[in-house]
């Protein structure tokens, strides 16, 4: 009897085998909704009907379910819900994909390392409905490389109306096609160019202590202040923090005023790091000179922002920075460690007239990479359907709209926050834990399909919506002046934005990854070279590099500037 | 096959696996010799014949991964793969059951760290300025210098090496343990009457006992001297050590996988396997010319 029941295991096992493979079989074709019709891809004018009035008022359900995959970033930020499955994924199929039929599946895309993923998934046929990045020749990638179809922009105004308007009010339209064919739309980035949520913060009490009223405005008197610093035994770790750099590697500051436009469009960009530039030889030696010094991280190679989030919370650093929002937890653990400790941000300069004014005397114009005019640019997947298109251009759409962007950037009455601010913006409540809190950096990496930053009224405003709370310190009023110092640099000149090529850069796309990994071991080698034989060295490992595919670069990008294919600088940054 | 039909039937769930994992991808092999664009499939990408395999060949970057697998694996060889042999005899001769079991356990459990956990492991141990082996040398005054054991090509070779040996030689003991266990017990205690001791035993009984079963290791482990790890390496790397850490994993994932080309990371892993094959072919012929019975 024992033998027998032993004997009908195997077939068992079989069947349960072989229904987990129908199941996942099944499920797969559930998911991607490849059954679809994809009439219309890659033609430009699609099958999408338009025979409703034009915005989120002809909205009607689709008849059939309709399935899109947005891509959310996965920072992998500690304590908070899966990207892809909280309350306000929850929040948004209940409030949208369920009022028009339509079911809104998020893919968690690394942070850190968004091409490979799209990569995979590409390759995978799982390519989400939208694919979107910062990063435009990434974008452009996609499309030569066949991932997303063309659109036409009619459609998608009569589709998406109010987001289209806003493309059209920032001057966004120009950045929607490449190598001729329109592939994208672009969320707006409020004051692109002032850039004001990233903060640096610096440790005003120990400059106090090395006889300090503010925070240096120099490099000799960084050098100085952070000597003494080390000296006195206010850290026992190197006071400033270094790390391995990635490809946006910008030496700014070093770029002689006004550029050459030239140099500019074949050197400036944040997918490669310009290793033979004359400017970014400058900014590493200045970083050698650090080093030696025993100023930054010894052994910054091994160095990760964890670490210097972690030595800067715990006292050990003198400065760090980050994105601003609302409730910046390493802020609130930096005040719960170091009870007493006083933070500043960057010294804003004025001169007897009470206009910003600059410390020039290191001779280095403080020139700043402005942010790109557009944020997200969102293109669409060559294997969307004409109504995953569509759906997904309702998605952007009804995001848009202000009720439930607001919702999205502040939560719900009642939940979220109880109380308005004297200009009549929520109080934001601790959600700390609560399954209902808004997701990382108040669930930006959602809205910022359609919008950047919160917008308000004026800049004040703005600022003060993004200035931490509850802190024993408020820095609204130090992120204004640095807003109105950035504002003034642009009026100057001196901020001012990349090149954005409208073809696509093969070489680019071929090397960036070999060219990144080559540049963080030979920065390294920099870094810690003597500095008596850091000219030679310099030298020898820029010709590797240029061997190793950046000259290629240079030269495609040459090319692409000549032919007109390349935005200008403004002419107030410009050498005549 | 009417007797043991159950066996037959569970034979199936390996074999279907196998069909499809294994020889279900070798039509995939074709994008090494087209220039693939996944969005574009199969049937929208050029075929380039070996264009590929040419721009790889010709790539300086992939003699140097080539040149540093190679190295690393017949280290691997040298050192890791004696290393288990060594540990089944030594736990053979343990005479206290409880302490083998125990030792045993302890042993096996390093190879169900991942690498993530064990490179993590190895940095917070041996980092030169803030490691806690550099820490008690420099503090026991055990050593006038700290150690620079991650950041040097050497150093940091030596040092991969010795934490893959910790590894994986328990979980690799296992096979000779059982290969040990099934040599007749009666061969030991004629051995014994004879008045052979522990060594004699071990040398003249135990390791021919189980010769069939290092031959074969021996041949699947050069079957894999072009492969490597990049879970490992990429766990245990930094940018000091480049000129040894590139190995052909990284090359494949940086030239390949995060650059999107596909073509060339396929045209590199076939290489890799035909080379292989070809290792196993030559190390089993070797074998049987040595009178052993091979594995094919």
């Amino acid at each position: 009897m024992k033998a027998k029941r032993l004997k009908l295991l195997p077939l068992l096992l079989i069947v349960i085998f072989s229904l987990s493979v129908l199941t996942a079989c099944n499920s797969l074709s559930d998911d991607t909704g490849k059954d679809t019709d994809i009439t219309g891809k890659n033609g430009g004018e699609s099958g999408i009907t338009l025979d409703t009035e034009p915005g989120i008022e002809g909205f009607k359900p689709f008849e059939k379910k309709v399935t899109i995959k947005i891509p959310v970033y996965d920072r992998g930020v500690e304590g908070l819900p899966p990207v892809d499955d909280n309350y306000w994924t929850k929040w948004i199929q209940k409030n949208f994909g369920d009022k028009y039929n339509i079911t809104v599946n998020y893919e968690p895309i690394p942070r850190s390392d968004v091409m490979t993923k799209y990569s995979l998934l590409i390759a995978a046929q799982e390519t989400p409905t939208i694919l979107m990045e910062y990063d435009y020749p990434k974008v452009s990638q996609w499309a030569a490389e066949g991932a997303m179809r063309t659109i036409d922009l009619n459609e998608f105004k009569h589709v998406a109306p109010t987001y289209y308007n806003e493309m059209e009010n920032n001057d966004l339209l120009i950045y929607t096609s490449i190598g001729g064919e329109t592939y994208f739309v672009c969320a707006v980035r409020p004051y692109a160019a002032t850039e004001y949520k990233w903060i640096n913060f610096y440790r005003m009490d120990w400059l106090r202590k090395v006889g300090y009223d503010h925070v240096p405005t120099n490099i000799q008197e960084e050098i100085d202040a952070l000597t003494k610093i080390k000296q006195a035994g206010l850290t026992d770790i190197e006071p400033m923090n270094l790390q391995l750099p990635t490809a946006n590697y910008q030496a700014n500051a070093y770029r002689d005023f006004p550029l050459d436009e030239k140099e500019w469009a074949v050197h400036v960009g944040i997918d490669v790091a310009a290793l033979p530039w004359e400017p970014v030889k400058e900014q590493i030696r200045k970083e050698n000179k650090y080093w030696h010094l025993g100023l930054v991280t010894k052994e910054f190679e091994l160095n990760d922002d964890t670490n210097a989030r972690a030595n800067f919370i715990a006292g050990k650093l003198y400065s760090y920075g980050g994105y601003m929002a609302s409730n910046v937890d390493w802020l609130d653990a930096f005040y719960k460690n170091n009870p007493g400790a006083e933070l500043a941000t960057a010294t804003v300069l004025y001169d007897d007239t009470g206009k910003i004014t600059f410390d020039l005397s290191d001779g280095l114009i403080p020139q700043e990479r402005s942010n790109t005019p557009y944020g997200m640019v969102i293109g669409f997947s060559s294997l969307a359907s004409d109504d995953q298109l569509k759906a997904a251009w309702m998605y952007l759409e009804w995001m848009r709209q202000k009720d439930v962007l607001h919702t999205l950037q502040y939560g719900i009455e009642g939940i979220h926050y109880k109380e308005f601010d004297e200009l009549g913006y929520p109080i934001m409540l601790d959600m700390t834990g609560k399954e209902e809190r808004l997701n990382y950096n108040d669930n930006k990496d959602i809205w910022c399909a359609v919008i950047e930053s919160r917008e308000r009224d004026t800049i004040e405003d703005s600022i003060a919506a993004i200035a931490p709370r509850g802190l024993p310190q408020d820095f609204t009023q130090n992120m204004i002046n640095e807003f109105y110092m950035k504002k003034e640099k642009v009026e100057r000149g001196w901020i001012y934005p990349d090149p954005v090529f409208s073809v696509p850069i093969e070489s680019l796309n071929e090397y960036r990854a070999t060219l990144q990994s080559l540049f963080q071991e030979f920065y390294t080698k920099i870094v810690k070279c003597d500095p008596a034989q850091f000219d030679a060295l310099y030298e020898e490992l820029s010709k590797q590099y240029l061997e190793a595919g950046y000259q290629e670069i240079m030269d495609e990008k040459l090319a692409a500037y000549e032919a007109g294919n390349c935005t200008r600088l403004p002419d107030k940054s410009k050498k005549k | 096959m009417k007797r043991d039909w159950d066996l037959y039937l569970l034979l199936i769930v390996p074999l279907f696996l196998t069909i499809l994992f294994k020889y279900g991808a070798y039509p995939g092999l074709r994008i090494a010799f087209m220039n693939y664009l996944p969005a574009k499939g199969y049937a929208g990408s050029e075929w380039v014949g070996f264009e590929t395999f040419q721009k790889v060949f010709k790539d300086r970057d992939f003699h140097v991964a080539l040149r540093n697998s190679l190295l690393f694996n017949f280290a691997e060889v040298i050192v890791s793969f004696p290393m288990p042999i060594i540990l089944a005899l030594i736990l053979n001769e343990l005479k206290v059951p409880r302490f083998k079991k125990v030792s045993q356990t302890i042993l096996y459990l390093p190879h169900f760290l991942s690498w993530a956990i064990i490179g993590s492991i190895t940095y917070t141990l041996f980092r030169t300025e803030t490691g806690l082996v550099n820490n008690m040398l420099v503090n026991f005054g055990l050593a006038e210098n700290r150690i620079p054991f991650l950041t040097e090509n050497l150093n940091w070779a030596i040092t991969y090496l010795l934490v893959g040996v910790w590894a994986g030689m328990g979980w690799g003991s296992i096979v000779y343990l059982a290969a040990i266990s099934s040599i007749n017990v009666e061969l030991y205690e004629a051995a014994m009457i004879d008045g052979a001791g522990r060594w004699k035993r071990m040398w003249y009984i135990t390791l021919p006992g189980i010769k069939p079963t290092i031959i074969t290791l021996l041949i699947m482990t050069l079957g894999r001297l072009m492969g490597s790890n990049y879970e490992r390496l990429h766990a245990m790397g930094n940018v000091n050590v480049k000129g040894v850490q590139y190995q052909l994993a990284i090359y494949i994932y940086e030239k390949g996988l995060a650059s999107g080309g596909f073509s060339r990371a396929a045209a590199v892993g076939l290489f890799q396997s035909i080379v292989g094959l070809l290792l196993v072919l030559a190390s089993d012929k070797f074998a049987k010319a040595l009178g052993e019975e091979g594995m094919i």
